[in-house]
């Protein structure tokens, strides 16, 4: 697919973003690039898991892979400094993992190649 | 309970199934066949009116196809029923009020589907983009008709260049987003502009030159105004069943700035989403009639376009400060406030509204005083090739905007 590094990049850049738009303080990134699939693990502390849109997280990232938005939307993700695109993102990847605990937050994203 | 994928197409088919039953209640079949025939051989660049040029059977019908196939290619393409596909939809209805045809859209169709075998990808990736794309198709009719070239060639010169620009229409659009970071959600418009500009220019380096229209009904006002008013409050009543027959959550809507990509059948819900798209469609139609516009064929495809975009990032608080800037706008400026072109102006100008959703509606204000004046403007630089004139403008505008009001924002805290 073209621009694959490019997007990967974005959708850290996007849940970078995220995490410090919401407290955090300090957060850990790693990128796994197998045969099979990129995995993109973030967990980052002090972010506050009661937050309304923190909570919806999980929901937003959960959808189904919609490879029709991605196409048309995915040079969006990590370009704005006050919103986030948390929709997008969720149409860029197969799988997340989200685990709250209290202020502490971890996410796991897998997209399939 | 979750809704299924088949109740939310069956919402989307109501107002293409009304459309096919009113069609032949109000005419006859052999006035819709030549009706429809007018339609597809007529040059179809802004602003023709379907309903003054086909009548209003050939128009609901040429609507309800184009409606029905899109639907079915969503289902057929598994393509979920979300924000961007609903705005895709509606979109279509609505412009084949004024200038999509069962005719001249589906070289764009087959641009896109080429375009996505050139990159060994399937077509789902770039259903969409084709489907906003068709803002392009009058190109087709206006080289098939327009130009006064000789049968066959501008048969076949019309569906080429209509592949063409279906085949550049995705790298383009994307690519163009970044301009105005998700400001102006007719992106495809801002695009369609920037290759009518091209293909017009080009045209005319040739001497060939494409005449600018106006062709617009009047005897529909009424019986227009009854039946998408009825429509929208449907909306809002099977909106708020699904939404467990209430409005709560609503005002949720309402945080969100409505910037690319804010899809409310995500971020809220199905439900909630189908109340907005009626509140909107009401919105837009007191705006029409404070306005004292009459409903004609541009206006129902700009009432349209702001239903489908209300599941994909309009909302009142968003889009109110554009339409007081677009009406601020009509009463000091030399245009004729009650004229389709200036209440269409004020209608599609809420392509803006995240600048409003975002930096506060003082902003959203001028950026709709603004785009007035660049939309009465810009239409002659593509010839009207392009439908959505309002979102290359809008695009414009955000490009130009945005950029300055966070040059002054202050610091982030």
């Amino acid at each position: 697919m073209k621009h694959e590094v490019k997007k990967i990049s974005k959708i850290i850049d996007e849940l970078v973003t995220f995490c410090l738009l919401h407290g955090t303080n300090s957060m850990n990134i790693s990128v796994e690039n197998s045969e099979e699939y990129f995995k993109i693990s973030i967990s980052g502390d002090s972010i506050d898991c009661k937050d309304k849109r923190v909570k919806k997280l999980k929901q937003l990232l959960s959808g189904p892979r919609q490879t029709e938005i991605e196409e048309y939307y995915w040079e969006l993700a990590g370009e704005n400094d006050r919103d986030t695109e948390l929709c997008l993102v969720g149409a860029m990847i197969d799988k997340a993992e989200v685990n709250y605990d209290e202020k502490d937050l971890s996410i796991t994203l897998y997209r399939y190649k | 309970m979750p809704i299924t994928e088949n109740k939310k197409i069956s919402v989307l088919l109501i107002f293409p199934i009304s459309l096919i039953i009113l069609a032949f209640i109000f005419d006859d079949t052999s006035n819709i066949v030549n009706g429809l025939y007018r339609i597809i051989i007529n040059p179809d660049i802004l602003l023709t009116d379907y309903l003054k040029v086909g009548g209003l059977g050939a128009t609901f019908i040429n609507s309800a196809i184009l409606s029905l196939l899109n639907i079915y290619l969503i289902k057929k393409l598994d393509i979920k029923v979300n924000g961007i596909s609903i705005a895709a939809i509606f979109i279509i209805t609505g412009f084949a009020f004024l200038g999509k045809n069962i005719y001249n859209v589906w070289p764009i169709y087959l641009g896109g589907y080429l375009y996505s075998r050139y990159q060994k990808s399937s077509f789902k990736s770039v259903a969409l983009i084709t489907m906003f794309g068709t803002a392009i198709s009058p190109l087709v009719n206006e080289i098939s008709y327009g130009l006064n070239l000789p049968y066959p060639i501008n048969i076949l010169a019309g569906i080429l260049v209509g592949v063409l620009a279906g085949f550049v229409l995705p790298p383009l659009s994307a690519h163009l987003l970044r301009a105005h970071a998700g400001y102006s959600l007719y992106n495809i418009g801002f695009t369609a502009g920037f290759l009518g500009t091209v293909i017009a220019s080009l045209l005319r380096s040739f001497g060939l030159t494409i005449e600018s229209t106006l062709i617009l009904s009047n005897e529909y006002d009424l019986l227009m105004k009854i039946y998408l008013t009825s429509f929208f409050i449907l909306l809002i009543i099977i909106g708020f069943i699904f939404n467990e027959k209430s409005f709560k959550n609503y005002s949720d809507i309402f945080e969100y700035s409505g910037r690319l990509i804010t899809d409310f059948t995500q971020l809220t819900n199905f439900g909630i989403a189908l109340i907005n798209m009626g509140i909107m469609g009401l919105i837009g139609m007191i705006y029409v009639i404070i306005s004292r516009g009459v409903v004609d064929g541009p206006i129902v495809g700009a009432l349209l376009t702001i239903v489908g975009f209300a599941s994909f990032g309009k909302h009142p608080k968003n889009c109110i400060p554009i339409l007081i800037g677009v009406f601020l706008g009509s009463l000091v400026n030399i245009w004729d406030g009650q004229s389709t072109v200036v209440i269409i102006a004020g209608l599609f100008g809420t392509t803006l509204a995240p600048i409003a959703g975002e930096y506060g509606w003082l902003r959203g204000i001028l950026a709709g005083f603004l785009h007035l004046s660049v939309v009465m403007n810009i239409g002659v630089i593509h010839g009207g090739i392009n439908l959505y004139n309002n979102g290359f403008s809008g695009g414009l505008v955000a490009s130009f905007l945005v950029p300055i009001i966070d040059a002054f924002k202050k610091e982030d805290k």
